[in-house]
This record gives structure tokens, C-alpha cells and sequence, in this order.
């Protein structure tokens, strides 16, 4: 592989949002300030499918892809357009956790009922986990780098950490990251129920005393990036720059985080170092914080373990937004780019009182801030650690 | 059995509306992926949604010979015919 040119900086110019705490950036920031019903299934309810695919893109997509296609099409039009762009050097860094297997569900069932010859042609383009990712540049017409990491909830970080080294590395000029969400299935319920790992009371609580799971969710939210030269010759709005990114792996447990949340500290601080900062730099931590006993404990040994105790105010959106797998690390993203814009912190809603043994600074009302170096997390099942630094 | 014309009438109708276009368009001489943008796929997709109105089985493999709608007016004859 041949050498690269002098490394690029990476800014968001765009940012589009499917989530259950509202579609669009207006009511996805008004959301994250509404405590919402407890339910331990957190579905998109404002969307309107037929405002962005017609009725055979429909039947011939998964509810995941028509969420991509929409966040992708928002985070464009936020940019007010697109610049021109070689399509060869346009991307898309689309990641999700299940895929389609809301598809996959309902066709076991046709094959089981009506028999092999009943079962749609569609079903792996549909079912198959890139098929957002694909969707996008279809319909952009992009022909560049269009790829699907599926670390399960690290991947949203993880594509937009990907990305964003499209960018750096010279590959691409233009890309779309983030991830793409919608696999609460009878089938996958089930199995979180089984596992323990959903809310028995369909409250999220990040980091709270009480906290008995996370709230499973679906969503999507698209980043459009884009070399920092180019953006502000052309005198585009920029949202924050992508400044840093970290993948590691615990190697510890399949499901269980690594004691003392040593994988996830070491993440943070790779994370930290790519952005060319040192943890003092850091004015938010943007958590995984999902509202499970295992995750919100081990996250905040490493928070406390990487900027010291209390050091930092850490939020976690997951209250309101709930869990949404692949798509979470992107939703969070956006939702750090608009805290940048705002400047101020969204509250960790349905958080009481903080679990004391957690040595760290929950923001449980919205703070004013000064904007600043934010990192944010995402862990998945398999042991994947994603940290992003988004810096204003 | 349908009767020829009431199988052309019927035709039309649950094609115009699986494939999403007018019936206007759904001429014998339409070719089906230039004209009405029908790729492999939707084409066995709507050939399930015949089978189903019509009763027939219509083979996965009878759509590679068959480019226009009135050769899958054609087709279904045919099957029907067989039946």
C-alpha cells in the first residue's frame, strides 16, 4: 500500500436523526430535554416513511435501511446540498448491529407457513447488514469506499470513527458515517429478556442506584464529513470536527465488560491521544451509559480511571433515547454536536440518584457548558470498544 | 379458469398496482426493464402475487425468456392453460 499524503482534518457538515426521541435535529434536541413514558421498548414514533422512499422502495427495504436512507438524506439537505464531489471519492461508513433481521423474522415465518416458494427474492438484499450502507450510495450515486462495520453497539462509533479516516487518509473527500438501527423482534426481545439484559421496568436510568437494564430502541443518525479545507473554502457551517478515534477489543468475555472497565479506559485514552489531546483537555464524556448494572459500573471505573474521580461531566442520552444497538454511537454523536451548538449538556433523564459507588459527575439537570474536547463511547457484545473525540 | 378477456382486465389491475404503474403503461409491447423498470427480483416478486390471484405456479426460470408485459400475459395463459 502506497504512502499517504500529509494527514486531513475531518469536520461534520451535516447531520441527519431517526430516533425515538424525535426525528429531525429541533425535535431530537427538545426530545432529549421530555422525560419519556417508561417503556422498555423504545420505537421511532414521528416517522413518516412515505416522506422519503415511495411504496415499493418500502416493501423492498428493511425498516433499518428506510431509517438510513432518511438520516442520510437529512444530513445532506442540514448541509444545505451537496458540494460537487469525483464520485469515486465519495463514502459511506454505515454501521448496525442486527441488520434487517426484523425481515429475516417475518420470512422464517412465510417459509414455515406457506413454504419455500412464498419466500420474498428480496429477503437478502433486505436482511443482509450493509444493505443500508448500499442504499445510501445508491441513491447518491457514490462510488467510493461503501462499507458496513457490524461491532454490534460500538458499531455507530466505530463507522464514524472509520469514516472519518477516509478522510484523513486522503481516500475520500465526501462521507456519510454513522449507523442504522430497527431489530426490536419478538425473537431478539426474547433474547435480551432471556439474558437479563433488558429493563424489567422500562426505565433507563444511566449510572443510577436503581438502574435493572437498558430500554431496547431503534434509530439512525448519518454524519456528513468532509475534509476542513474544502468545507470552509466553501464557507459550509461546520458542527464540530472529528478530531479523534479508537477501536479496541477486551478479549475478556463475550458479553461481560472487562473488570474495572480496563478496556474501555485504554480506549478513551488512544482516542484522546489520535485527537493530540491529553485527558485534561477533555470537558465531557459523552457515555455508552446504557442503564445495565455491568456496563454503567465498569464505564465509570474507566472514566474515573482516565480524568480522575469527578473530574469530568458524563451524560448518557439513553434515558430518552433508549439502546439502539448500531445505531446508539452515531445518535449520541449528534447529540454532541448540537450540545456544541446549544452549549449546553443534556440531563441523563430518568436518573435519581446516582449510584455512590460510581466516582463520577452524572449531569442529571441540562448544564450550560463551554464547549469543549467531548469524548464519546460505545461497547459492544464481543468485547468491541469504540471512543470518538468531537471537538467544537 | 378465467375467461381470456376477464384474465387480461384482472392482470392489468394487480399489476398496475404491485408494480406501482398506470395501467396506460402496461401495453404488450412495454419491455418490463427499460420501459417499466421491473429488475430480476420484482419480476419473481410479482410473478408470486400472480400466483397467488391466479392460482398458478409460474417457475423462477420462465422469466429469463420473457422481456415485454403481453409475453407475461403470455406466460400466465399458458400456465393456466397447463393447470
Amino acid at each position: 500500500m502506497r504512502a499517504r499524503p500529509a494527514p486531513r482534518r475531518v469536520v461534520v457538515t451535516g447531520i441527519g436523526v431517526v430516533s425515538p426521541a424525535g426525528t429531525g435535529l429541533e425535535a431530537f434536541w427538545t426530545g432529549l430535554q421530555t422525560r419519556p413514558p417508561l417503556r422498555r421498548q423504545r420505537e421511532v414514533t414521528d416517522f413518516d416513511v412515505g416522506s422519503w422512499l415511495t411504496g415499493k422502495e418500502q416493501r423492498h427495504h428493511d425498516r433499518f435501511t428506510h431509517f438510513a436512507i432518511a438520516a442520510a438524506q437529512m444530513a445532506v439537505e442540514h448541509a444545505g446540498g451537496l458540494p460537487a464531489v469525483e464520485p469515486t471519492r465519495a463514502g459511506v461508513s454505515l454501521g448496525t448491529g442486527i441488520g434487517g433481521v426484523g425481515t429475516l423474522e417475518t420470512q422464517v415465518a412465510v417459509l414455515a407457513e406457506r413454504g419455500p416458494g412464498r419466500v420474498s427474492p428480496f429477503t437478502i438484499p433486505m436482511v443482509m447488514p450493509n444493505a443500508g450502507a448500499a442504499a445510501v450510495a445508491l441513491r447518491l450515486g457514490w462510488q467510493g469506499p461503501c462499507e458496513t462495520l457490524t461491532t454490534a453497539c460500538a458499531a455507530g462509533t466505530h463507522s464514524i470513527g472509520a469514516g472519518a479516516r477516509l478522510i484523513v487518509d486522503g481516500r475520500c473527500d465526501l462521507v456519510l458515517a454513522g449507523g442504522a438501527e430497527s431489530s426490536m423482534t419478538p425473537t431478539t426481545v426474547a433474547a435480551f429478556t432471556k439474558m437479563t439484559a433488558l429493563s424489567e421496568t422500562g426505565l433507563s436510568r444511566p449510572f443510577d442506584i436503581d438502574r435493572d437494564g437498558f430500554c431496547i430502541a431503534e434509530g439512525a443518525a448519518v454524519l456528513l464529513l468532509e475534509d476542513r479545507d474544502s468545507a470552509l473554502a466553501r464557507g459550509a457551517h461546520v458542527y464540530g470536527e472529528v478530531a479523534g478515534a479508537a477501536s479496541t477489543c477486551d478479549a475478556h468475555h463475550i458479553t461481560a465488560p472487562s473488570p474495572g472497565g480496563v478496556g474501555a479506559a485504554a480506549c478513551m485514552r488512544m482516542a484522546i491521544d489520535d485527537a493530540g489531546l491529553v485527558p485534561a483537555d477533555v470537558r465531557h464524556v459523552n457515555a455508552h451509559g446504557t442503564s445495565t448494572p455491568l456496563n454503567d459500573q465498569a464505564e465509570a471505573q474507566a472514566v474515573a480511571t482516565v480524568f480522575g474521580p469527578g473530574a469530568v461531566p458524563v451524560t448518557s442520552i439513553k434515558g430518552v433515547t433508549g439502546h439502539g444497538l448500531g445505531a446508539a454511537g452515531a445518535l449520541e454523536a449528534a447529540a454532541v454536536l448540537l450540545s456544541f451548538a446549544h452549549r449546553e449538556l443534556p440531563p441523563t433523564m430518568g436518573t435519581t440518584v446516582v449510584d455512590p459507588s460510581l466516582e463520577i459527575d452524572v449531569v442529571l439537570e441540562p448544564r450550560a457548558w463551554e464547549p469543549g474536547p467531548t469524548v464519546s463511547n460505545s461497547f459492544g457484545f464481543g468485547g468491541h470498544n469504540g471512543s470518538l473525540v468531537l471537538v467544537p | 379458469m378465467a375467461a381470456p378477456d376477464d384474465l387480461h382486465e384482472r392482470l392489468l389491475a394487480l399489476s398496475a398496482q404491485t408494480l406501482e404503474v398506470g395501467p396506460d403503461q402496461l401495453t404488450a409491447e412495454a419491455l418490463l426493464n427499460d420501459d417499466l423498470g421491473i429488475d430480476s427480483l420484482a419480476a419473481i416478486e410479482w410473478g408470486m402475487t400472480i400466483e397467488d390471484a391466479f392460482g398458478v405456479v409460474i417457475p423462477e426460470q420462465a422469466w429469463v425468456d420473457v422481456t415485454t408485459y403481453g409475453a407475461v400475459e403470455d406466460l400466465v395463459r399458458r400456465q393456466l392453460a397447463s393447470a
